[in-house]
């Protein structure tokens, strides 16, 4: 194996990311400080030119660094969907953690390298790169989680968050070790064993030569599977998942609600397209029973929050249920692997605009989070609450919005595909149910009096949240409505790696 | 014996010995020891396989022997790099909640409920 200029160009998504993250923390040491105000631009600057080399690798199907990594459709496409989430990370962040007191470089170096790794993730081909990608992009959102750490919330979080996520990190490195011993003792492919690279035993499509007989094949698969689980919040691994997304400051909460689901489905869906199709009826059969409880759980507990991030949380466990739905489908239909990737994109600005107001409302002496301090909204800041107005629609699936189009999508491709189409039910009367909470928090805003005392008072210049939701008010409205264009980019994505 | 069999039992046993401790201990210092238990018992797993399947390269003559640098060897590297970091931010993390409760039972995490 040796490194050309073609594998740099490859991972240049990544690199480019991961130098921003070195240059918003450097430039915060720099013996006459840069003005801090600069640090969501330089930021902001890094994200789009990584989506920008994203874009330009699209269509080119090749490995890089040996088959470690693989840039395709779906690579892409992920990997653009933890660029959004980020670029809308950083928007919000940019006056929120001012006022928070944490606007040092450090945050949003942390910010963009966990969105490398979340990028990395996207288009990692074998078990180490896997390993590696979900690493970087964990470590990092464990920081950010607990960065406002006088805050007795944001500690106690983080330090959830962290236990949970290294408790899940080990069931995810055990299931590797299993894969790979499975390669290694049935010999995989022809001629893999005498490949002259060992690192060929890694990749994720020498699994697809194990006979699917193998035990250890099986049980690496599980583990593999209950690591997976884990980090997307699926349910019954999903309890760290309100307790970090209430702890964490918002803008880290929607950040990490798109960029880290992005990653991991592009994993999930990449594994199951070219790692285990020939375990498809096993590993869908047990996925789509962990979907249907993460729907019911999710929509279910959300009916009792009073806590608006905190029910965004468990709308966000709803939410990876429809997603783990379209997962489950792809190993039957074509369509509903790009179904996934429309989703996750629906996804990713509809929580981080839903995220985004609470970045935006803050005032100085904290969050405004409770569902009750949203009474009367509509009449002090009309704009804000049209805006939190159009993400609940979203987040709810009431068209035009993203989050019909989704939903349609996925569960079109599911009582298309005949076997799971109790699983479409299960979702449907799932987001019906989830309808009442969402709708709720539109009646309190519109049909309540304010509270004694809130004057929703805007607190200091708020034009990075103002901006992001804007951006995921459009991005929301244009995926709902015309979905046509972007759906024929997500079955082109898919269509490569079939 | 050191066979793959036994040296897999082994990997087990410390793996569930780690899920023991970070599911039953409260304290937030030893959860953070048996997430490290489960990370070394998987590197017992790799070191385990490459051993016992050390893979072959072709040589130039024609014969195959034994590969130099088995992936299993790389990857338990990588893993105890990775595990390092994890530790490190896991501290820091047990650090600032300790600074805000003065304590470091994990029962005492109670301000988020649902």
């Amino acid at each position: 194996m040796t490194l050309g200029g073609t594998d740099i160009e490859l991972f240049s998504p990544v690199l480019i990311l991961l130098g921003s993250a070195a240059l918003a923390v450097t430039a915060d040491l720099l013996p006459r400080k840069v003005e801090r105000g600069a640090l969501p631009f330089i930021s902001l600057g890094g994200v789009v030119a990584a989506a920008i080399a994203l874009v330009s690798l699209w269509g080119r199907n090749a490995e890089a660094f040996g088959g470690s990594i693989r840039v395709d459709g779906l690579a892409i496409s992920m990997g653009l969907a933890a660029c959004a989430a980020t670029a809308l990370g950083v928007l919000m962040s940019a006056s929120y953690v001012r006022s928070a007191g944490v606007d040092f470089g450090e945050y949003y170096g942390l910010m963009l390298t966990s969105a490398s790794g979340a990028v990395m993730l996207a288009q990692a081909n074998d078990l180490m790169t896997v390993f590696l990608g979900i690493e970087v992009m964990s470590i990092a959102v464990y920081c950010l989680t607990g960065i406002t750490r006088d805050r007795e919330k944001s500690a106690e979080a983080a330090m959830k968050y962290f236990i949970m996520g290294a408790f899940s990190t080990g069931f995810l490195l055990f299931g590797i070790a299993l894969l790979y011993g499975a390669v290694l003792t049935t010999g995989g492919a022809d001629g893999i064993l005498t490949s002259p690279s060992q690192l060929s035993l890694l990749r994720l499509d020498a699994l697809a030569a194990v006979p699917a007989t193998s035990p250890l094949l099986a049980a690496g698969l599980a583990l593999f599977l209950i690591g997976a689980c884990f980090k997307v919040g699926a349910v019954p691994f999903h309890a760290w998942t309100p307790d970090a997304y209430e702890g964490a400051p918002a803008p880290v909460a929607g950040f990490m609600a798109g960029a880290v689901k992005a990653g991991v489905f592009a994993l999930v869906l990449r594994a199951a397209m070219v790692a285990f199709p020939h375990l498809a009826v096993e590993w869908s059969g047990a996925l789509a029973l962990v979907a249907a409880a993460t729907m019911i759980l999710g929509n279910v507990c959300a009916l009792a929050q009073t806590n608006y991030k905190r029910l965004l949380a468990y709308s966000s466990i709803g939410h990876t249920g429809v997603i783990l739905t379209g997962a489950v489908v792809s190993s039957e239909s074509a369509g509903a692997a790009s179904a996934v990737v429309y989703y996750a994109v629906s996804y990713v600005v509809m929580t981080a605009g839903a995220f985004g107001l609470v970045s935006l409302l803050a005032r100085e002496s904290g969050e405004l989070e409770e569902l009750h301090q949203f009474s009367g909204l509509a009449s002090r800041r009309p704009a804000a609450a049209a805006a939190i107005t159009l993400f609940m629609a979203s987040l709810a699936g009431i068209p035009p919005t993203a989050g019909f189009m989704g939903k349609f999508l996925v569960f079109r491709e599911a009582v298309s595909g005949g076997t799971f189409l109790w699983l479409a039910i299960t979702g449907i009367a799932a987001s019906i149910v989830s309808a009442y909470y969402y709708l709720k928090i539109v009646v309190a805003m519109y049909m309540r009096e304010p509270e004694k005392g809130e004057e929703f008072a805007p607190g200091p210049d708020r034009w990075g949240a103002a901006l992001g939701i804007a951006a995921a008010a459009i991005a929301t409205l244009a995926l709902g409505i015309l979905p046509a264009k972007i759906l024929a980019w997500c079955d082109a994505a898919i269509a490569a790696i079939r | 014996m050191l066979t793959l069999q036994n040296c897999l039992l082994l990997s087990a046993l410390v793996f569930a010995t780690g899920v023991f401790g970070v599911i039953a201990r409260r304290n937030a210092l030893i959860v953070l020891m048996s997430v490290e238990l489960m990370l070394n018992a998987v590197n017992i797993a790799f070191v385990a396989f490459a051993r016992f399947y050390p893979g072959t390269s072709q040589s130039v003559a024609g014969h195959l022997e034994p590969a130099k640098a088995p992936a299993g060897h790389i990857f338990v590297l990588l893993t105890m790099a990775v595990a390092a970091a994890e530790a490190a931010v896991g501290l820091a993390i047990v650090l600032a909640w300790f600074r805000n409760r003065k304590t470091t039972d994990t029962e005492e995490m109670r301000n988020l409920r649902w």
